[in-house]
């Protein structure tokens, strides 16, 4: 046994998978053979010991039911350097939290171990973890979806990978996997059994193969049009259908062509054909409601097509792309699936030392950071202009750096190679406090969820640390040299989105604005002046087709001043337009800061002689600034109008929109009902309408017919 | 490589106690079917940092097989 000990103690503190699995079965064979050794392992593998020993303790523990303590060992280290060991440790925990029946914490670290690995093996293995979570109900996810999966190949082994790969982005999805190549025969035919499963979202992953494509064609627009044609009449019927949303998998280019590049000289060559499809899909889908193009064919070049294509599995299974690029394909589903779903990440936290520039501010002043001016300086450079380009398209910038604030931004002021600058972020954190206190802030101060958070920094410890401490928030790995920053962060596809709103475009500046007028709030001796001093301007509007993007986005991602957090797809909200059965309107802000944009969205049902409030809904950034009462007069006004005796109104108590659980109440609606699940009814009988608060100019053009 | 090759059969069958034996085949293990055939390859080309050629997959059909197989690629590379 000394031999044993001394051989785990003496290796290496970090492991590779291999060496992993190895200590796990040694494990088992100490466990089957050897009952006394296993009993005095435990009682000699102190907790100070390396991995390897921590593993072996773990796995006899695991071995003897013993799940609590697994627990306690798997626990007490972390393998900084190994991503896939990580993965393969968090595995094991979840394991044994499973058997503990600690939920939440399985939870947490099976989503941990499948953000942290690509390898098609264990995603697999988590999987079957997962499965065991949702048989218990206890996924814990904030959204579900039902995906069907139709195309020309074989999906068993996608199915599985994009579960799991959406479960660790907080989606549960269900899936339906289609025949070989019946993908039209099932969306154009009657498939009871698609039917019978009702997908909210359909992927139509065909590939090249199955555009029947020789190498050559006598009439290539001819062609072109007719497979538009094609897929477009798929679109439809999945729309027609099953009111799905469609992501049409493009085509990829395939590597190998006899004609080498005349396959692109001549017109109708099989490349030229194929990119001009590509292309042409892109425009089609922008045309179309509810269908996303997912590009396939830059996933595929961005792997290395000679490795996406394995031409021996395709021949003996009909799998594509390749096993190992599978995790990469589900990556880029989910990725799109969380634009869809509003669940894309909102900020990017950044550290500074060794993030931003080479060097400590600190240390080596000025003049001795390594940012521009030499190769590596200019890597940080470059990392500097990803980074302002992702703000100038809505990602809201933070600092959180443990420095002397003043050192820190030194280098946004004088730094002749800076590209970023102080008013690119939307907070600066620069303090000596742990670092998650500072995302807490920051999270606070913006009003967003930890989860809507992307923390970089070159730290492992920090890395570590933030991961520890909050779970919620992404923690990309990032790489030692600084050349490879901009691809890292680039390939974990945090900030996808479906189409780019004016909001978007204006969200920096809008939080610029936004701290200003914290400081004329602070300023302000109470709210009424601060209110008055805003010089608010308030539009109200009917829903219509031009704004329909970004009431979508917002019903779709608003959590805190959400009153019922009903999602719709754009499909629903569309059926609400001039639709006499409902009162809709959305409210655009502006100020003396700036504009807002739409902030506010309010739905409202007939439902005999009262008119049901069944979404309401506000942004953070406007916030305290009574303009609950500017929406809610507005409807008061037209359904009193309208004829309406009483307005009811819901609250549905979710994880995040307490700070509204007692909007009606102060907006003096009466409680009727409260339901077991926290639902509670309020109502309130119409009458005299109230004034608007002083000082706000309202402009209101919504509408409602008379019942 | 017993031990390994047993490591991809559990995963793959999901089934922590699975022992393997020589002349184990297709009846001997319920879920043996073409889908699982495809996971056992998959699983052993990673274990085993092999690549098998398209004739080598449709000769995996029991254990002894999989372990000449796997031989002759580990003993060559």
């Amino acid at each position: 046994m000394a031999g044993v000990i001394r051989a785990l103690t003496s290796g290496p503190t970090e492991l590779d998978p291999p060496a992993v699995r190895t200590i796990v079965d040694l494990a088992e064979e100490i466990h089957l053979r050897e009952p006394g050794l296993t009993l005095s392992l435990l009682k000699e593998l102190q907790p100070d010991a390396p991995p390897a020993c921590q593993w072996l303790k773990a796995g006899l523990l695991e071995l003897q039911s013993k799940p609590e303590e697994a627990v306690v060992v798997l626990d007490s280290f972390t393998h900084l350097h190994s991503t896939e060991s990580e993965a393969l440790r968090l595995q094991a925990l979840c394991r044994n939290l499973i058997v503990s029946k600690r939920w939440p914490e399985a939870v947490a670290a099976l989503k941990g171990s499948s953000q942290r690995t690509n390898s098609l093996r264990l995603l697999l293995a988590n999987e079957k973890l997962l499965d065991r979570i949702r048989s218990a109900g206890q996924t814990g996810a904030k959204r579900q979806s039902k995906v069907a999966i139709l195309g020309n190949a074989t999906f068993d082994f996608l199915a599985p990978v994009l579960r799991v790969c959406a479960f660790a982005s907080g989606i549960d999805v269900e899936t339906y996997v289609g025949s070989y190549g019946q993908h039209q025969q099932e969306v154009l035919g009657s498939s009871s059994t698609l039917d019978a499963f009702h997908p909210s979202l359909v992927f139509l992953a065909m590939d090249w193969r199955s555009l029947g494509l020789p190498e050559g064609v006598s009439d290539p627009d001819g062609w072109v049009k007719s497979c538009l044609q094609e897929l477009r009449g798929l679109w439809r019927q999945c729309r027609e259908r099953f009111q799905a949303q469609v992501i049409q998998h493009n085509f990829e280019v395939p590597v190998a062509s006899p004609y080498g590049r005349l396959s692109m000289v001549t017109p109708g060559g099989r490349a030229r054909l194929i990119q001009r499809l590509n292309l042409e899909l892109w425009t089609a889908a922008a045309a179309e409601r509810g269908v996303q193009i997912l590009d396939v064919n830059e996933i595929a070049s961005a792997y290395g097509k000679y490795h996406w294509d394995d031409r021996s599995l395709w021949h003996s299974a009909k799998q594509y792309p390749a096993a190992k690029a599978l995790p990469v394909l589900a990556r880029h589903q989910v990725a799109l699936m969380r634009a869809l779903l509003g669940l894309s990440s909102k900020c990017l936290v950044l550290d500074l030392d060794g993030t931003l520039w080479g060097g400590v501010i600190g240390e080596d002043g000025i003049a001795g950071i390594r940012l521009g001016g030499s190769s590596e300086g200019e890597a940080y450079r470059e990392f500097q202009s990803y980074v302002k380009s992702l703000r100038e398209r809505g990602v809201i910038l933070a600092v959180c750096s443990k420095n002397n604030e003043a050192d820190a931004k030194l280098v946004f002021t004088s730094h002749p190679e800076k590209v970023l600058s102080l008013d690119d972020f939307a907070l600066f954190l620069a303090n000596w406090r742990p670092k998650d206190e500072n995302l807490r802030r920051i999270a606070q101060s913006l009003n967003i969820g930890l989860d809507s958070l992307v923390f970089v920094d070159d730290s492992p410890m920090e890395r570590a640390w933030i991961r520890r401490q909050l779970p919620e928030v992404e923690v990309p790995e990032m790489p030692a040299d600084p050349a490879d920053q901009v691809k890292v962060l680039d390939q974990h596809l945090y900030f996808e989105a479906v189409e780019l709103t004016e909001e978007d475009r204006q969200r920096a500046s809008l939080y610029q604005a936004n701290l200003e007028r914290e400081q004329l709030q602070a300023s302000s001796a109470n709210l009424e002046d601060f209110l008055a001093g805003l010089q608010i301007r308030v539009e109200l509007h009917s829903f219509d087709e031009g704004n329909l993007p970004r009431i979508v986005q917002l019903i779709n991602k608003t959590n805190q001043f959400n009153l019922t957090t009903q999602r719709l797809s754009e499909n629903q909200v569309r059926e609400l337009i001039g639709n006499p059965d409902h009162y809709t309107q959305f409210m655009r802000v502006r100020d003396r800061f700036g504009d807002n944009g739409i902030v506010g969205i309010l739905i409202a049902s007939r439902d005999a002689e009262s008119l049901c409030v069944d979404t309401w809904l506000m942004s953070c950034r406007v916030l305290g600034r009574r303009l609950e009462e500017v929406m809610l007069n507005s409807l008061r006004k037209y359904a009193c109008a309208a004829g309406y005796k009483t307005v009811v109104g819901l609250y549905r108590p979710t994880a995040k929109n307490h700070q509204v659980a007692d909007l009606y109440d102060r907006l003096g609606f009466d409680l009727i009902e409260t339901a077991a699940s926290g639902e509670r009814r309020y109502s309130f009988s119409l009458g005299e309408v109230p004034k608007n608060p002083s000082g706000f100019v309202v402009e209101d053009s919504t509408q409602l017919v008379a019942p | 490589m017993d031990s390994r090759i047993r490591r991809v059969f559990r995963e793959v069958f999901n089934d922590e106690q699975i022992e393997i034996w020589d002349a184990m085949s297709a009846q001997d293990v319920k879920g043996w079917d073409s889908l699982a055939q495809v996971k056992l390859l998959i699983g052993l080309e990673e274990e085993f940092g092999v690549k098998f050629t398209t004739h080598e997959v449709t000769q995996l059909t029991s254990v002894a097989n999989i372990k000449e197989a796997l031989a002759r690629k580990v003993v060559a590379e």
